[in-house]
């Protein structure tokens, strides 16, 4: 229908108690949408895991964005940035790198989202299974920029991860398995202040 | 029963044509003398011919085919196999699940085997092709030493799970009697997706399973496969496969939920890795690059294929039974079909397919007719 101003409005005629329930609902969807929490995930290895903390997140109401090639100038205004920690040699092939790609990538991330104030959290959820070589590079790399960490326990049983917090003074929750990730990311969210 | 000795059964393999050119009188006779001495002095040859599988189905079947109702020229071959039929009384969706397709991966067949003899469907359609790969099936297998033939104790009497080859037998490719001469990766059936339908016997019959999938217009397809439990020392990064679900972008998402809704159902936690172009060949690309099904493949730990075992006991391993990896493929399938939408939104329902402590406390025979 023609507006007064002569543009097509989207909303069929709402007029009295329908027009007001409808002005509140969207008022209430502004002030929601306006109020959650900006996050962003990136995988370190390229592995498929970040899209487990992806879904992990979504179950508990947070919608997040996830990158695969997040690059430090791709950041915007996040109140976190995720960085999913587990190397897959097949990720970076399909995605065209090499590993010391990724390195630099993820250097480069993780320190400008430093530099604007983001918070920086690093997950290892893919277990025993995520850790070998390659995984462990991303580890010793990821682990000591992290402001927090939280790991999948059957993924730090020899103590790599535990080890590198600790030597760094960061924080690490742990879960026994991805689905119970939510836990702790709940706790370093309410840490956060980030709703 | 297997009826492995029948080989007056088996009609002759097709031939690759671009391999064996035509012959002339004399030389079939010296093929044939060959082909006579080696069922003869070569064992596991001796041992190849039409597999005859022993599924009982159940009530929840509601008919059967075979492949070759879809690519006539397998028909008589011994790479024909049976593809079975569980319609719900609702129309909704449709899913495929391949068991067998290496035939020393016996927990998805046996998964597959329960679908068919114990599972139902209240929503949509479930076709599963209990040995992808008959052929393979019918020779013991050549990587590992490990027994061809398993008794399982079942509901009525003793079951038999047989234990099989990763390849195809080079006898039913007609030629290369002591598989030698032949690329390997063409009588690989997850090698050689979407198939040839002038191709190798292995190639014709992936060609057949890729018309299934066009005909029968699967929403998702779950190919059910086995892999060594964990690589050692510097092998620890080359085999990762155990305890996974594969799939290309399309289905990462789902995939995602279905692995998270599994480790609340059983507890296991299975990595999820994404499939791509670089894995040419294989169902979970080249079916979702070509139709648009979804492809899945599910990988569980198989102490049968790690080579540093010896004596690897593929049924009562203690870490890793048949029934856990059997419980592995089938709670999947159950998470997968509640995640994947079909037409109008609906999803295929499934009934009867056993939880995961049912399989822990009976076995898999529990569930075999």
């Amino acid at each position: 229908m023609a507006t007064p101003a002569g543009n097509v409005s989207w909303f069929p005629p709402a007029r009295g108690i329908t027009g007001l329930i409808i002005g509140l609902g969207l008022l209430l969807l502004a002030a929601g949408s306006s109020g959650a929490a900006d996050v962003t995930l990136t995988p370190f290895g390229q592995s498929p895991d970040a899209m487990m903390v992806k879904v992990v997140l979504k179950k508990n109401g947070v919608t997040a964005r996830l990158e695969k090639m997040l690059t430090a100038g791709d950041l915007k205004n996040e109140d976190v940035l995720v960085v999913v920690v587990g190397g897959s040699s097949k990720g970076m092939g399909a995605a065209g790198i090499n590993k010391e790609d990724e390195i630099k990538r993820a250097r480069e991330l993780i320190a400008e989202a430093r530099n604007r104030g983001i918070k920086v959290l690093v997950m290892h959820v893919g277990g025993n299974g995520r850790r070998g070589k390659l995984s462990d590079q991303f580890i010793s790399e990821a682990v000591p920029m992290a402001d927090r960490v939280i790991v999948v326990e059957s993924g730090d049983q020899d103590g790599l991860i535990s080890g590198l917090a600790k030597d760094n003074n960061i924080p690490m929750d742990t879960a026994p398995n991805v689905r119970q990730c939510d836990e702790p990311l709940r706790k370093v969210f309410d840490d956060w202040q980030i709703k | 029963m297997t009826g492995r000795s029948n080989r007056t059964m088996k009609r002759l393999p097709l031939i690759h044509p671009l391999v064996v050119k035509p012959w002339g009188v004399f030389r079939k006779l010296k093929i044939l003398c060959a082909f006579l001495a080696a069922s003869l002095f070569f064992q596991p040859s001796a041992q190849a011919g039409c597999f005859h599988a022993d599924v009982r189905p159940g009530p929840g079947c509601t008919r059967q085919g075979l492949v070759s109702d879809y690519f006539p020229p397998l028909k008589g071959t011994a790479m024909d196999t049976a593809v079975f039929f569980l319609e719900g009384d609702a129309p909704g969706p449709t899913a495929l699940v391949l068991g067998g397709t290496h035939a020393n991966e016996p927990a998805g067949i046996m998964a597959a085997k329960i679908l068919v003899e114990h599972g139902a469907v209240i929503q949509g359609r479930l076709i599963v092709v209990v040995h992808a790969n008959p052929s393979a099936a019918s020779v013991p297998d050549t990587r590992c030493p490990v027994p061809y033939r398993h008794e399982l104790p079942g509901t009525i009497g003793p079951r038999y799970l047989t234990y099989g080859d990763r390849w195809s037998d080079p006898l039913d490719h007609g030629l290369d009697l002591q598989g030698t001469g032949q690329d390997k990766q063409l009588r690989n059936l997850n090698r050689v997706w979407p198939g040839d339908p002038s191709g190798t016997p292995t190639q014709q019959l992936a060609h057949a399973l890729f018309v299934l999938i066009r005909a029968e217009q699967p929403v998702f397809l779950v190919d059910y496969h086995e892999s060594r439990t964990e690589g050692r020392g510097d092998d620890r990064d080359k085999y990762r496969l155990a305890n996974s679900l594969i799939t290309p972008p399309t289905g990462i998402e789902t995939g995602a939920c279905a692995l998270l809704d599994m480790e609340e159902d059983t507890g296991i936690s299975l990595k999820l890795e994404e499939s791509g172009p670089a894995f040419k060949g294989m169902s979970h690309w080249e079916v979702g690059s070509r139709t648009g099904c979804i492809p899945f493949l599910t990988e569980s730990p198989n102490p049968g294929q790690d080579d540093w075992r010896h004596n690897p006991d593929v049924i009562q391993d203690p870490d890793f039974p048949l029934k856990h990896r059997v419980g592995i493929h089938l709670r999947m399938l159950v998470h997968l079909a509640a995640g994947v939408q079909g037409p109008q939104g609906k999803h295929l329902i499934l009934q009867n397919i056993p939880e995961y402590r049912q399989l822990m406390d009976r076995g898999v025979g529990g569930f075999l007719n």
